[in-house]
């Protein structure tokens, strides 16, 4: 039976209002069309395009316009830019003009450490103001593009704070990234404990558990990192997939099967002698994955 | 030839809107089982996350058994070697019937990968003949490569329709009317003509396909790339007839995308003809032969940016906040769902400029790495 059919149906059962019917069937009949989609994409590529080519202007031409002429320009952007955000009602208009401010701060910035070096030595600190200026600004008007930038740009901080000492070596790279995740997943939890904008919660759990993720699965693969780099990685797949199913997030079950088998399957694979014995617990533990997933799927069913 | 029913796969759809349009508040929660009632199959479904692990794994497996076949029974014959991945595609094959017939698996990721995997290895096994027949006659020369390629994608999209025509996977339909229109690319010589071939396959396939709006957004936007010598790798230097007709197409047929995808409300078709005037607006300088400059991004991204602020305003001022139906606002949450994915996964790849203030002197020039601005982060240089 079509959907028209059937919406005729429950309509004269009863089963849905005269209103219902009048609101879907406009919708299935596309004689109401979204393009709310559509319009965020025009406006996410022009922002993007509008601070690239900002990017390209002043790298290009810097030494015929001038350190003034610049600054000058990014500031006026940058100030009409909030002046619209602050002086508009919050909606999708705001919400990319609020991330070209965003970018366009970045650039200054960058600029005038870059001809300046008023911090010197102690540039990172500017990544840390911004990341702190992006989430004052993605709390403010409520926008997840900024949220995520104001994440990766505290990541970039913290990869910074570990290029600096002397000795670079993957594992103080991995501890930069586990403490990294651990804040992350430990503030987003902290925040909406507090109802503090709740949404955000999920964003900051699928920054923070990927880059978890990513670390311990680096560290359990490579032969001279640390022992616990794998129990922990086992002991996060094992929450992330409890979690995941108690929550009904089962993507954090995608991410603690996937993660977790390649940490676990790395240290296996490399005890194993020969390709024979390699390809046959290829086979057997892959059909343990299935099996297991099989058993959640029919016990979840279509449930997103 | 179908596995599953027209009415069974309606229900399953009907059964997706319900959920759709309770998620977006235009049905109460406590109607739905009222209205499952009504939607009732023995098929058997998963979530997509799930689908994906189960389609992963699956694929893992099939790859990982056949390659132990070979070790544990050292087959190193090509020609055996290409029997037992086409014994691998039979079996393969029957336990994604047997998985649909036996336990109505329906887009449960097993029987896809089971599905695609036999078409994947009957593929290796021509590939694999193929260039032993090569071999032992002279040393594989280009032409011959040429015919191989040729051979896969041939198979790859008789595969491709088959699954789609089997058991409906329409992303099997895509990768068949990919590869039908890439096959004139290994097996014809002058440029022109295998553009012009290939485009003449999409432009069949375009009406053939027409009403799926998967299939013939596909053809459309395939047709756009072949046609664009500034997007497709296979450039043509010369810049004659073909040139400047291909020129005067990469703006007819967005336009012609837009009116029919207007008139038709195809969502699909309406994204890639917005997408292929963006394309054409990027390379047209490029087709003209003008020399980029550094404001044309800021000018294309005032000019996107305005004509968003200015069609959501138009469409805002109408009748109920909509003209001839379309509205700027959000209807379904899904759309709304796709935007909080894009905004999360965009922390992976946001643009970065940072002040890498040790290496840069007062007189030096500074770099943005890459053209890349913004996100005051610490991958970029300046």
């Amino acid at each position: 039976m079509s959907t028209v059919a059937l919406l005729q149906k429950w309509r004269d059962s009863g089963a849905i209002s005269a209103d219902q019917f009048d609101t879907l069937i406009a919708i299935v009949r596309k004689e109401r069309f979204s393009v709310f989609v559509e319009l965020n994409v025009l406006l996410y590529v022009g922002v993007l395009s509008l601070a690239a080519g900002v990017g390209w202007t002043i790298n290009t031409y810097f030494a015929d316009l001038g350190d003034a002429a610049i600054l000058i320009g990014l500031t006026a952007l940058l100030m009409s830019s909030l002046y619209y955000c602050f002086s508009h009602k919050p909606g999708m208009v705001v919400d990319y003009i609020l991330y070209l401010a965003c970018l366009t701060l970045a650039a200054e910035l960058a600029y005038i450490e870059a001809r300046f070096e008023v911090l010197s030595d102690h540039w990172d600190y500017y990544v840390l103001l911004s990341a702190f200026v992006y989430f004052f600004f993605a709390y403010r008007f409520d926008n997840r593009l900024v949220l995520s930038l104001a994440l990766s740009t505290l990541a970039a901080w913290f990869g910074v704070k570990i290029s600096r000492f002397d000795l670079i070596s993957s594992d103080s790279l991995r501890a930069a990234a586990i403490g990294y995740g651990l804040i992350v997943s430990g503030g987003g939890l902290l925040l909406a404990h507090h109802g503090i904008k709740k949404h955000y919660l999920e964003t900051y759990l699928h920054v923070g558990a990927n880059v978890l993720f990513m670390a311990l699965v680096s560290g359990a693969i490579e032969r001279n990192a640390n022992w616990m780099y794998l129990p922990g990685l086992v002991v996060l797949a094992v929450v992330s997939i409890r979690a995941g199913l108690h929550f009904r997030r089962f993507v954090f079950v995608v991410y603690g099967t996937i993660y977790g088998y390649i940490g676990v399957s790395g240290e296996i694979l490399r005890r194993l002698g020969t390709d024979t014995a390699a390809l046959s617990y290829i086979v057997v533990s892959s059909t343990i994955v299935i099996l297991a997933i099989v058993m959640l799927a029919r016990r979840f069913g279509r449930e997103e | 030839m179908r596995r599953y029913s027209r009415e069974a796969e309606e229900t399953v759809q009907a059964q997706d809107l319900i959920w759709e349009w309770m998620r977006s508040g235009l049905l109460e929660k406590e109607q739905i089982p009222r209205l499952s009632e009504d939607l009732q199959t023995d098929l058997r479904r998963t979530n997509n996350f799930l689908r994906l692990v189960l389609f992963l794994f699956t694929a893992i497996i099939i790859g990982a058994s056949v390659l132990l076949l070979i070790d544990i029974l050292h087959i190193t014959e090509d020609r055996a070697r290409a029997m037992a991945c086409v014994g691998a595609a039979a079996l393969c094959f029957g336990l994604a019937e047997c998985l649909v017939a036996k336990f109505r698996a329906y887009r449960f990721g097993v029987e896809e990968a089971l599905g695609v995997g036999a078409v994947v290895l009957v593929i290796a096994a021509v590939a694999q003949m193929m260039s032993n027949a090569n071999i032992d006659s002279v040393l594989m020369s280009n032409a011959n490569i040429d015919s191989v390629l040729a051979m896969a994608l041939a198979l790859g999209a008789i595969g491709g329709l088959l699954l789609y025509l089997r058991f409906g996977f329409v992303y099997a339909g895509v990768i068949a009317i990919a590869c039908a229109a890439m096959i004139p690319f290994p097996l014809v010589h002058p440029v022109v003509v295998r553009h012009l071939l290939a485009a003449a396959i999409l432009l069949v396939s375009f009406v053939v396909v027409r009403g799926n709006d998967l299939f013939q957004a596909t053809a459309w936007v395939g047709l756009y790339v072949v046609l664009n010598l500034h997007i497709f790798p296979d450039a043509v230097n010369d810049r004659g007839w073909f040139y400047w007709t291909t020129y005067v197409m990469i703006w007819l047929l967005p336009i012609l995308g837009l009116r029919l995808s207007l008139r038709s409300r195809d969502r699909l078709l309406m994204d890639v003809s917005g997408a292929m005037v963006i394309a054409t607006l990027a390379t047209n300088k490029l087709y003209l032969g003008l020399q980029p400059q550094t404001w044309d991004p800021i000018l294309f991204g005032l000019f996107l940016m305005i004509a968003a602020v200015w069609i959501r305003r138009w469409l805002s001022s109408g009748t109920s906040g909509a003209r001839f139906g379309f509205t700027p606002a959000r209807i379904l949450n899904r759309d709304s769902r796709l935007m909080t994915v894009v905004s999360t996964a965009s922390a992976a790849f946001q643009p970065q400029a940072s002040p890498s203030a040790p290496a840069v002197t007062e007189t030096a020039k500074p770099q943005f790495a890459g053209g890349r601005s913004g996100g005051a982060g610490a991958s970029g240089e300046f």
